[in-house]
């Protein structure tokens, strides 16, 4: 009786403390924030949702587009917009712009869409969208590439003139970056009610990195979407961001790991959009070291590779192989498979026996009583590529060791020059010259490894020369080519964007750039 | 009393002091360079070499990062000494508003799990003691021995996948809304409570033991009245283990509140470290600092109060 009185006390106790926990207000709130609730999926089956989730790995830390990554969000979510637009087939299409003619070879006149305007209503003309570009210019340091060899004017009201420090720059491509995102300049973006862009949403509330609320911009200039509200939610973890579509509260989960592909293929209440984007997981090689200095072990290790094999065990079957670095750019798909169009084991231990690294009786190629080793570094969700190219690699005679850790790993062996080779998967949607001696040229930034060909010197050249696109376009195959032979990178397949899309949500686009084509005006909802 | 005090705040002031130095050394030799993530990485269009490098200088400069790592700190400690956290370097936003705002659901959270793990705790560990030896405290060891062994993301997952999407009964989101707490912080409360229900069933039967248990149980005191009075001394190194949880709570829930989309600290801490936001990761650790040392100078100042006789041992030994 008396240990009763002792136990009852304190299960109420217990039943008072989580019924507290039950309650429904808010702890924190957006600024006029209209509050939308996510009901279970339970309750909303029977209704159309009004608001469309968006669960990311990431959303805007900030509201000023010039902030790191915020004009990506913005972009993605349909708050703002740029003057050009990549459309899924890679083809370059106006947006804000109108049409876009090269007056010669150095300037370029943009004309904007005459009924074009911002959220508060301000007409959208070539002054602002000057002082938009030039603002960015100033205080984003991610737009320096696209736009440091351009200077903007206004001709007139409708009018923009875009001159070029290089001839032949393609001007609409590079303004189609998200980091051109358009916006009054005169605004400020400290909060959601003076902020001002162009977008088919505007924003309503906003809580950095955490959620991002939106609701149809009434002054939009183009077709309006249907669904009247869009929420942009952080959940870091990937798992998470699963569960969240399955249970409903969101729709639309983004950067969904290659290991969740097949439970997300299981559940019936789930599609799956599993797009390679446009870049090419890259093997970069230190050609710095005596080994990779010659070119037949770089080729050797080239034929080696089994790219089938590789998108099996690394990406679940979700990409295509690619064994030149431009060619997961939709615009030169011809070039997929130009070289190195088969998995010939065979002739890559022929091209290591020419360069002297030869089978021992266990099996290792050694030289001069060394073996060749290469120490792969790997990082984000490539362990498992990694792992699978030692594997490869080790049917060839090599010692492979990978090294998976933080990218500030990777970082710090470039610096010092301690390295072999890494993974890692650069954009290879751009201006073919940009990206080619980015990648290539001597003093390219993304020429980790120390390349440097006289062939290709001369190839990026003529290429930077060419006035006209066809020729452009079969020079940079060439570069293309050529690299992808003399196999200072070797080149895999696309990373896939794998994004998880409720079944009661129609209209969702494929796209290589998934991040930034992610809300559009035909999305709906439809009864399950 | 007020010299024990002023002794306490210096104590304090010179952890803080020496946790900077250190939190500061060790932020900084963590490999990365902020600038470079500022500028871009993956997915992004590759630079000329020296516009890069002169882009990387430029935003160097920007950053305060081309000083000396002492003309750093001492600029670092110069802000602090105003009350300044300084402006993260990937939002341009105050740290100390960032931080402000995170603040309270962590508070939240750990606070809410610290009751849970009590109750569990207290409720638990005392019928385990009561009822030694008999099948219940079997189950309850082993159960213990379960919790504190799995993970607590596993745990955080499959309570995800039950109660939101099975049954509906959770919504996942980034909002820290009371309705979205109960589930963060019974998970914490049920990784949390094994410790406690150790610590009070040990000393619990420890004190069952003693002479002057018998002996009320002998004049016919009520078990329930001889377990109020023995758990008085029980509760001594229960409260320096709530201390212990609701600090390892309030610093320490990076992974719950990541699988949970909990808006806290721990997510702001994991969000720096992906940034290699210096300023954010600095304001977090000494916040978290500050907050370790207030709860264990209470935790101190609690345990006198419970217990004098610390004051007077204190006070033999000086004289002794």
């Amino acid at each position: 009786m008396h240990r009763k009185r002792m136990i009852w006390p304190m299960l109420v106790l217990l039943v008072l403390i989580l019924g507290a926990c039950s309650g429904n207000q808010p702890v924190t709130e957006g600024k006029d924030s209209a509050a939308p609730t996510n009901e279970p999926a339970s309750q909303t089956d029977s209704k159309i949702p009004e608001e469309l989730v968006i669960a990311d790995q990431e959303i805007a830390a900030a509201l000023d587009p010039v902030q790191p990554l915020t004009s990506s969000y913005l972009v993605a979510i349909g708050a703002g917009e740029t003057l050009f637009k990549a459309d899924p087939e890679g083809r370059i299409q106006p947006v804000l712009a109108d049409s876009a003619e090269a007056v010669d070879a150095t300037t370029w006149e943009i004309r904007l869409k005459p009924d074009a305007q911002f959220w508060s209503g301000k007409k959208l003309d070539a002054e602002s969208v000057v002082a938009s570009l030039e603002r960015s210019r100033e205080l984003d340091k991610q737009i320096t590439p696209y736009i440091q060899d351009l200077t903007f004017s206004a001709i007139d009201e409708s009018t923009l003139q875009v001159k070029t420090a290089r001839a032949n720059m393609d001007v609409p491509l590079n303004l189609s970056s998200y980091q051109t995102l358009i916006h009054n300049a005169e605004a400020s973006y400290d909060s959601v009610e003076h902020m001002d862009l162009t977008g088919m949403y505007a924003v309503t509330a906003f809580e950095p990195q955490k959620r991002m609320e939106l609701a149809i911009n009434e002054n939009y200039w183009g077709q309006k979407p249907t669904v009247p509200r869009v929420v942009h939610e952080q959940i870091s973890d990937e798992q998470t961001r699963m569960l969240s579509v399955f249970s409903g509260n969101s729709h639309i989960a983004q950067k969904m790991p290659v290991s969740a592909i097949s439970q997300l293929q299981a559940e019936e209440a789930v599609t799956l959009s599993t797009t390679p984007a446009s870049n090419t997981q890259t093997v970069y090689l230190n050609l710095n070291r005596p080994k990779f200095q010659d070119a037949k072990v770089r080729q050797a290790l080239a034929w080696s590779v089994n790219r089938e094999e590789l998108i099996v065990q690394a990406a679940e079957g979700q990409s295509f192989p690619v064994t030149t670095w431009l060619s997961s750019n939709p615009a030169f798909a011809e070039a997929r498979n130009a070289v190195y169009a088969r998995y010939d084991l065979e002739r890559a231990g022929q091209l290591l026996d020419e360069a002297g690294w030869v089978l021992d009786g266990s099996g290792i190629r050694m030289k001069d009583g060394e073996p060749l080793n290469i120490k792969l570094m790997t990082w984000g969700g490539d362990r498992a590529l990694g792992e699978t190219l030692q594997y490869q690699w080790a049917r060839l005679g090599i010692q492979a060791e990978v090294q998976h850790g933080d990218y500030s790993l990777i970082e710090t062996a470039r610096e010092s020059g301690e390295w072999d080779a890494f993974i890692e998967a650069w954009s290879t949607f751009g201006e073919p010259f940009t990206l080619l001696s980015g990648q290539y040229a001597p003093t390219g930034g993304g020429n980790y490894g120390g390349f440097d060909d006289a062939k290709t010197n001369e190839l990026l050249q003529q290429l930077s020369e060419a006035s006209d696109e066809a020729s452009r376009h079969a020079l940079a195959l060439e570069v293309n080519a050529h690299v992808a032979e003399q196999a200072p990178v070797i080149s895999l397949y696309p990373r896939s964007q794998i994004t998880a899309i409720s079944r009661n949500l129609e209209g969702f686009v494929d796209h290589f750039r998934p991040f930034e084509n992610l809300v559009n005006e035909n999305l709906k909802f439809v009864s399950p | 009393m007020g010299r024990r005090l002023l002794v306490a705040v210096l104590q304090m002031l010179m952890t803080v002091f020496v946790a900077s130095l250190v939190l500061f050394a060790l932020i900084r030799l963590a490999p990365g360079d902020p600038a470079k993530l500022l500028i871009g990485r993956t997915m992004d269009i590759a630079w000329d070499a020296a516009a890069y490098e002169s882009t990387l200088n430029e935003l160097r400069q920007e950053m305060g990062l081309n000083g000396s790592l002492f003309s750093q700190y001492a600029s670092w400690i110069g802000s602090l000494l105003q009350l300044d956290l300084g402006t993260s370097f990937y939002t341009d936003r105050s740290v100390a508003a960032e931080i402000g705002e995170r603040l309270p659901s962590t508070f939240l959270l750990a606070g809410t799990a610290l009751i849970i793990q009590m109750a569990i705790g207290l409720f638990i560990g005392i019928l385990s003691a009561v009822h030694s030896g008999t099948w219940f405290d079997t189950v309850v060891r082993l159960l213990c021995v379960g919790l504190a062994s799995v993970p607590g993301f596993v745990i955080g997952l499959v309570l995800l996948l039950a109660l939101a999407v099975q049954m509906g009964f959770y919504e996942i989101s980034s909002q820290a809304t009371l309705s979205r707490l109960w589930l963060p912080a019974l998970t914490m409360g049920l990784l949390g409570a094994p410790q406690v229900i150790r610590v009070v069933r040990a000393n619990l039967l420890g004190e069952l033991g003693q002479v002057y248990i018998q002996s009320a149980l002998s004049r016919g005191l009520s078990s329930t009245r001889v377990v109020w009075h023995a758990m008085r001394n029980v509760l001594l190194p229960t409260i320096t283990l709530t201390g212990l949880s609701f600090t390892s709570y309030i610093s320490g829930a990076v992974v719950i509140e990541s699988i949970f989309a909990w808006p806290g600290l721990g997510e702001y801490a994991l969000n720096g470290i992906l940034h290699k936001d210096y300023p954010a990761l600095q304001g977090y650790a000494l916040v978290m600092v500050l907050s370790v040392v207030v709860i264990h100078l209470m935790v101190e100042a609690l345990y006198v109060w419970l217990d004098p006789r610390m004051t007077r041992r204190k006070k033999e030994a000086v004289h002794e």
